[in-house]
């Protein structure tokens, strides 16, 4: 995706397989510091796997198998030398379904800075940045010892994120994080995804292809090629919009296909 | 008004289910009423700190209740945290593993269907003759984890496994390591399920007597170490039942004991975990 000297995202021929079935095949893809990249492409074409590869979620797979050559700034993600635990601090997941920890608001926030070793009374004041971050500290700051189960959908999403942003991490990977969202949520969500931008390099898989076009600076539409999700188009995200140059991914892109 | 009939069929089934379940309960309520009317009496300060006299039929269960729980005492002090080791491994590590995993799986499964006499052959070969502990509080109490293990580990990992995979993902992604994560979120989630657990394998041991008559033995004595032999209330209700006559109101007196000392472990177990979910929580 452009800019290649300054991808903080970047990957060579990364394939994912589970038990020796290949799910991803071959995907270039890189997303240049502080802008938003969108994978777009139908159901079961491998944008989750190929993301969960980033910060090596996919060690939680015992099957999984990672090929290819994975960069997030000059760390090479899939050498051996490299910590995924250490890794994942700086790379921070938002998944499809909001999954806040069955703990208070605060103690969702706090917990891994604590296991970090954040000193204590720096914890509040982080907690208070990232929750203002994400528009819910003036929603919550009475209730900051109440289970986050009780906020809302979007509430809840958006506490996952504030608590993704308190470890300060470079990259964050979205996980179609507004579709299970009702509409007025999902709006209020990626418009705080969208102030991200600049501070905070994103990859984000989405089904939205209108919130795809209004977020990201660049698009990679998956497909299904022999079995794999391959990559079928690429670029900055209006002109694959606009004139896309693989048929199929232009029928998609129209609504005409997937 | 009318009035909404059900078919004939469907009543029929309806009687029967509502007398089939006023069958259960009544009897339950019987059996505990019985042992309520004819126990309480017996029940007392002293009957509860004296010593047993008369082969039981006088004075009390002092030395007895000492006995019975120090052999719960050996009993949790081993199983539980065994039980916890190997309900994590079988839960968060062996998923991937189906092999080892599953054979450890049902070889629980076949001994928590093993009958209870043959623990107590089994621990009396092992732990009182080749491990030469004797007839002894400790022998009694490792027989009787053995017995509550399968129960324990197998509630345990149950309620590991019903802790949502998401949330193992987000800890994940947050860069916590299992143990972090099993210990600040797994194991808090699961605490309810744990306890339970934990009061059906005690319940089990409590309520044990066979395999207790070949390892902890029947001595009425005050036990001076956990190598005294000692008797268990079950075992002291048993006996007092069965081998000597005119011991049946002291029988009724100990029963009593054993039933409210298992409703208080209910309790304890129940309120301990409760605390323990909402400590983690905060």
């Amino acid at each position: 995706m452009g800019a290649e000297g300054r991808a903080v995202i970047r990957t060579e021929r990364v394939s994912v397989s589970y038990a020796g079935r290949p799910v991803v095949r071959d995907v270039d893809l890189s997303v240049p510091r502080g802008s938003i990249g969108a994978i777009v492409g139908p159901s079961g074409c491998g944008k989750s796997s190929l993301l969960a590869a980033l910060n090596r979620m996919t060690d939680l797979i015992p099957t999984a198998r990672v090929e290819g050559r994975i960069f997030v700034d000059d760390t090479d993600v899939l050498a051996s030398g490299t910590d995924p635990i250490a890794l994942r601090r700086r790379v921070g997941m938002i998944f499809q379904k909001p999954n806040p920890f069955p703990l208070s608001i605060r103690r969702n926030v706090q917990l891994a800075l604590a296991e970090h070793g954040t000193p204590r009374d720096r914890l509040d004041a982080i907690t208070e940045r990232v929750l203002r971050d994400v528009g819910l500290f003036d929603d919550v700051k009475d209730r900051l010892d109440a289970p986050a189960q009780h906020l809302s959908g979007g509430q809840q999403q958006r506490l996952c994120i504030a608590r993704a942003l308190a470890l300060e991490p470079e990259v964050l990977l979205m996980d179609e994080p507004c579709s299970s969202l009702d509409p007025l949520a999902a709006g209020v969500v990626e418009d705080l995804i969208a102030g991200l931008r600049g501070r905070y390099t994103i990859a984000i898989v989405t089904h939205n292809l209108a919130q795809a076009r209004r977020l990201a600076d660049e698009t990679t539409v998956f497909w299904l090629r022999d079995g794999a999700g391959a990559v079928i188009e690429q670029g900055p995200t209006e002109r694959v919009f606009s004139e896309p140059r693989d048929e199929t991914a232009a029928a998609y892109l129209r609504g005409a296909r997937g | 008004m009318r009035e909404l009939r059900l078919p004939a069929g469907e009543r029929v089934a309806t009687t029967l289910m509502w007398a089939a379940a006023a069958f259960v309960a009544g009897s339950l309520l019987w059996i505990l009423g019985d042992m309520i009317v004819r126990g309480l009496g017996g029940l007392s300060p002293a009957f509860l700190t004296s010593a047993p006299a008369d082969a039981g039929r006088a004075g009390g269960i002092g030395p007895i209740l000492v006995s019975t729980l120090a052999i719960l005492a050996v009993c949790i002090g081993v199983a539980a945290p065994l039980g916890l080791a190997t309900a994590v491994f079988l839960s968060e590590l062996a998923v991937g593993r189906r092999g080892f995993g599953d054979l450890v799986r049902r070889s629980l499964d076949a001994l928590a269907a093993v009958p209870s006499i043959v623990f107590g052959l089994f621990g009396n070969a092992l732990f009182c003759h080749v491990l030469g502990l004797g007839f002894s509080i400790l022998s009694g109490g490792l027989t009787l984890a053995c017995m509550a293990l399968p129960l324990l580990i197998r509630t345990t990992e149950e309620a590991l496994r019903a802790v949502p995979q998401e949330q193992r993902l987000g800890a994940a992604a947050l860069g916590l390591s299992r143990l972090t994560t099993l210990r600040r979120l797994l194991l808090p989630a699961a605490a309810p399920g744990i306890g339970a657990g934990l009061v059906l394998g005690v319940g089990r041991a409590i309520a044990e007597t066979a395999a207790l008559l070949f390892t902890s033995g029947y001595v009425t004595r005050m036990p001076g170490s956990l190598l005294d032999s000692g008797r268990s209330l079950s075992v002291h209700v048993f006996d007092l039942a069965m081998n000597v006559p005119g011991g049946n109101e002291n029988a009724y007196a100990s029963a009593c004991v054993l039933v409210l000392a298992l409703l208080a472990i209910n309790a304890l177990a129940v309120e301990g975990t409760r605390w323990w979910a909402r400590r983690a929580a905060r």
